[in-house]
């Protein structure tokens, strides 16, 4: 009895989770009830919510466990969040009041527009048209701006810093982002997410294919620019989350937080919950186009019409995907030291974009040679 | 609200001003530094110190020599040991009973020295890691700290303000079994330290941050009379136990290392190399403990007559120097400190100019900076730019005044 | 307690499991600010209860004070605690934030922490153990838990 009520809101949010999966399988021939569940619960506000939560928790606790710590309780970030909703919110004199006021929810509303975007059970998320990886590239680039103004709205030494640094940094990373996502949709001949995730020739499915015989032996060349790619985007998206090594913006010790430092209560929770989702979505962006998102190959196609347990496998590929790239992230991470940004910048001119170019080079003059089949 | 100081002169070399501290992440002890920065370059540098003055140098007149003692070793919580240690030894030279100290107290001041400057240097690199953002060897080296502590508290029975000394002596003895089970331990740190030593010469992302930022050459360090680590990462040989030997120093084996590169990573280079030649003299000294135990101090006469006493110490953070003055009674006269950090300080200010912002937490680490030894007070006639000259009595009344009536700005 | 009144309990929950720990020097002597860091390190690891080490106050619930509050800092203090968002606390971290200690009688000090800020708890040591400031920070959460307790029974 002791063990529920002490662990009384992990094992509500699981059952609440299993209540909605169940929820979910149940009317998911329902024309009516399917889309509430769709946007509201299962892939959309909700999951994406725990998910941002879950994988604060996972990168807090890896980071903690790296370094010989115990880390925070799986339940640590729920109980953060709610504490920043129920403090004081304060809006210091000096600061811009509309932007100080609104950047924080844009922030929340981006943050999940992005998540919509990633496919979680089936090979399409929940919004998906013909070239939204560029939607989704805009967005992002939508973040650094938010980021800039938040921190010149706060009218602070420090805001100030942290956000001339961020506009800085979001030069630099935007382009070997792109670039990195650019390659895969190349040679999968279509910039929609979806269909970059089934392509036969993204980094998982090659050598899946190769196994199964459907594509040759040479085909497998393509894997060399994919790894130089996979590697740019992994480093990029450390770069927009704003974390060590690529975060001056952030910078705890010596800018205090940087374009964060003003905020309090509920703006400070807005923009944190924005974090933690970004990383969650951008994490889920990187699968389905590197790892083939919620599938493998065609598994779930050959699965039969998207059975339960079809839908169970996806999800379960889907979340090992992202983890695994999560932990690539906290791995960074945790093995590097804060770079300045004059280096930030001299990083992702000097060596990331030439090699990001170089990449999507190999891949047109391999397309050119070998073909995709 | 205001402080007490004096206004900050509108320069116009930068855009605008970042002030860093009396709180700030970066360096937790109250200290002010005003930088007029241009883009993300230092164009100058401002420094505010004072708000750390707790009136320790007048509270050392109103105790007895013995309860100094105690006194001294709250100057600093870093290297309470090496303050206590210079009181003592002046109290010593004062009282004229310097030559009879037991040579096994000598010895056990060498241990207890070597073993708080390794648990300050392995200090000072976790911390220095933090500041750069490499927050995994921090933790990694704050976990092997603790075996220091352990050590230090088998034998004082404190983690970190050991009360190790009493003038003419040391007061506690360190037995055989404790040497037996100290030895093991300090091996293993050694190890341990070899090992923060590869990770921190091989990180590229942590070196980078770290080469060539913020020189001080030899001249500089010279001219501005910088001491101990700092100094000697600018290649100016200046540790005080090999110039000038003190207890037991002269008996021990130990090198002294150099670097001349004089930016940060010169001094972590060094630091690195101290610890590791620390942990091989503390051994040494464990292993050769010479006389009988119990056979730690002498006794001292209640009064001291009038006569004055100067000691240099080799603290973790360069030399500090003790002076005290008896006048026949049972409290000393006067007593003056000069601390490591309030000689590096000079030298920092001017290593900070010209670095960026970013740099600013790791150039102000590299004097290691302990602000609660270095707060002594001058008063400056903000006019004429003279200092003036207060006795104890004026100065309590005045700053009484000045908090009764809440002016800020004391006026002369 | 009278700031974790009218919480609900899941409020109150959120509130003391998630301490998000400031730290500010009022003129000790560092002894007690490398104890508070070495809470922190992996032996005590004070991550495990929810607390982080914030850099600013506007993040902060618990101000862990060292020192025994110079003359000089006096307004320093006071803005940081200004700049907290409420609910808030001040710890007095050491025997000179608790009690003036040995600096009680010196002229540039404000003789203890009580004098300048209202504090929460103390924690008596000089320099306290890590394992003691913890302990510290746990009964600050039991008082505030016990506090708003009561407030609600009263209601009731």
């Amino acid at each position: 009895m002791s063990f529920i009520k002490n662990n009384i809101y992990p094992i509500f949010l699981i059952a609440t989770g299993i209540f909605i999966a169940a929820l979910f399988l149940a009317f998911q021939g329902s024309e009516a009830i399917l889309p509430w569940l769709k946007y509201f619960l299962f892939p959309g506000v909700l999951f994406v919510l725990l998910m941002g939560l879950f994988y604060n928790w996972f990168d807090r606790k890896m980071f903690a466990r790296m370094q010989n710590r115990i880390g925070p309780r799986f339940i640590q970030p729920v109980y953060d969040m709610l504490k920043l909703l129920a403090k004081e919110d304060i809006t210091p004199d000096g600061v811009d009041k509309p932007e100080f006021d609104w950047i924080p929810g844009i922030q929340v509303i981006l943050a999940f527009l992005v998540a919509f975007f990633v496919p979680v059970y089936a090979t399409f998320g929940l919004i998906s048209f013909e070239g939204d990886l560029i939607f989704v590239m805009f967005l992002l680039a939508l973040v650094g701006g938010s980021v800039f103004l938040m921190g010149w709205a706060t009218n602070n030494p420090y805001g100030l810093l942290g956000a001339s640094r961020a506009a800085v940094a979001e030069f630099s990373f935007e382009i070997p982002l792109g670039l990195s996502l650019a390659g895969p949709a190349i040679l999968a001949g279509s910039m929609r997410i979806s269909e970059i995730s089934v392509s036969k020739f993204s980094l998982l499915n090659l050598p899946v294919n190769f196994f199964a015989g459907q594509v040759t032996i040479i085909h497998l060349v393509y894997l060399i620019p994919l790894i130089i790619l996979f590697a740019v985007s992994i480093l990029a998206a450390t770069a927009l989350l704003e974390k060590v090594p690529f975060d001056p913006a952030h910078a705890e010790v010596e800018i205090v937080g940087g374009w964060t430092v003003e905020l309090t209560g509920k703006k400070l929770f807005f923009t944190q919950l924005a974090n933690f989702i970004m990383e969650f979505a951008l994490a889920g962006i990187i699968a389905a186009v590197f790892l083939g998102g919620p599938g493998i190959n065609d598994f779930n196609v050959n699965i039969g019409n998207w059975d339960v347990l079809g839908y169970l496998a996806s999800i379960l590929s889907f979340l090992i995907k992202t983890t695994v790239i999560v932990f690539l992230i906290t791995l960074m991470r945790t093995l590097h030291s804060r770079i300045r940004i004059d280096q930030l910048v001299q990083y992702f001119w000097k060596y990331y974009l030439p090699i990001s170019l170089i990449g999507v080079f190999l891949i047109l003059v391999f397309m050119g040679t070998i073909g995709v089949v | 609200m205001t402080e007490y100081a004096p206004p900050i002169p509108e320069t116009p070399e930068g855009d605008y001003s970042i002030s860093i501290g009396p709180q700030h992440p970066t360096h937790k002890e109250p200290i002010r530094f005003i930088f007029q920065v241009k883009g993300e370059t230092i164009e100058h540098v401002d420094l505010r110190i004072g708000f750390n003055h707790r009136g320790i140098e007048k509270a050392f007149e109103q105790r007895t020599w013995n309860q100094n003692l105690y006194l001294a070793a709250r100057l600093c919580g870093i290297c309470s040991a090496a303050h206590q240690f210079a009181y003592a030894q002046a109290a010593e030279r004062c009282a004229k009973i310097y030559d009879e100290i037991p040579e096994r107290a000598q010895y056990i001041r060498v241990i207890i020295q070597e073993l708080e400057r390794i648990q300050s240097h392995m200090l000072w690199y976790g911390v220095l890691a933090h500041d750069t953002g490499f927050d995994t060897m921090f933790h990694l080296t704050w976990r092997d700290r603790e075996i220091v502590n352990d050590i230090l508290e088998i034998i004082s029975g404190n983690r970190v303000n050991y009360a190790m000394w009493t003038i003419g002596g040391v007061r506690r003895d360190i037995s055989r079994d404790q040497i037996t089970n100290i030895i093991p331990k300090l091996k293993d740190l050694r190890k341990k330290c070899d090992y923060h030593r590869d990770v921190m010469m091989s990180e590229r992302s942590f070196i980078a941050r770290q080469e060539n930022v913020a020189i001080l050459s030899t001249e500089d360090a010279k001219r501005f009379c910088a001491v101990g680590p700092t100094a000697r990462a600018s290649n100016v040989n200046c540790d005080v136990r090999k110039i000038d030997p003190y207890c037991a120093y002269n008996k021990i084996d130990f090198d002294v290392p150099l670097w001349d590169q004089g930016d940060i990573f010169g001094g972590l280079s060094l630091r690195l190399d101290e610890t590791l030649i620390s942990i091989d003299m503390a051994i040494q000294a464990l292993e050769n403990l010479p006389g009988n135990p119990g056979d730690i101090k002498i006794r001292v006469p209640r009064k001291i007559d009038p006569n004055e006493g100067i000691q240099r110490v080799e603290a973790p953070r360069g030399e500090d120097i003790h002076f005290v003055r008896s006048n026949g009674s049972e409290k000393p006269d006067r007593h003056k400190i000069r601390a490591p950090t309030f000689a590096n300080l000079p030298s920092l200010v001017h290593r900070l100019k010209g670095c960026q912002v970013a740099d600013i937490p790791p150039v102000i680490r590299v004097i290691d900076p302990c602000i609660g030894c270095c707060e002594r007070t001058t008063f400056v006639d903000i006019k004429t730019g003279k200092s003036i000259d207060l006795s104890g009595e004026h100065l309590i009344s005045r700053t009484n005044r000045a908090h009764r009536l809440g002016t800020r700005v004391l006026e002369f | 307690m009278a700031k974790l009144i009218n919480k609900t309990k899941l409020v109150v929950d959120a509130l003391t499991n998630s301490p998000f720990v400031g730290h500010l020097n009022c003129g000790s002597c560092n002894g007690c600010d490398i104890e508070i860091v070495a809470a922190l390190t992996p032996r005590f690891d004070i991550e495990r209860f929810g607390a982080v080490l914030q850099g600013t106050p506007r993040h902060c619930d618990v101000l862990l004070c060292t020192g025994p509050g110079t003359r000089q800092m006096e307004p320093r203090i006071r803005r940081l605690f200004e700049q907290m968002p409420e609910p808030k606390f001040i710890v007095a971290v050491g025997s000179c934030a608790s009690t003036g200690h040995i600096y009680q009688e010196t002229y540039s000090t404000c003789g203890k922490l009580d004098n300048i800020l209202p504090v929460t708890a103390y924690i008596p040591g000089c320099p306290p153990r890590p394992e003691a400031i913890i302990d510290g920070v746990v009964k600050l959460i039991t008082l505030a838990r016990q506090g708003a307790k009561a407030t609600e029974e009263e209601e009731d």
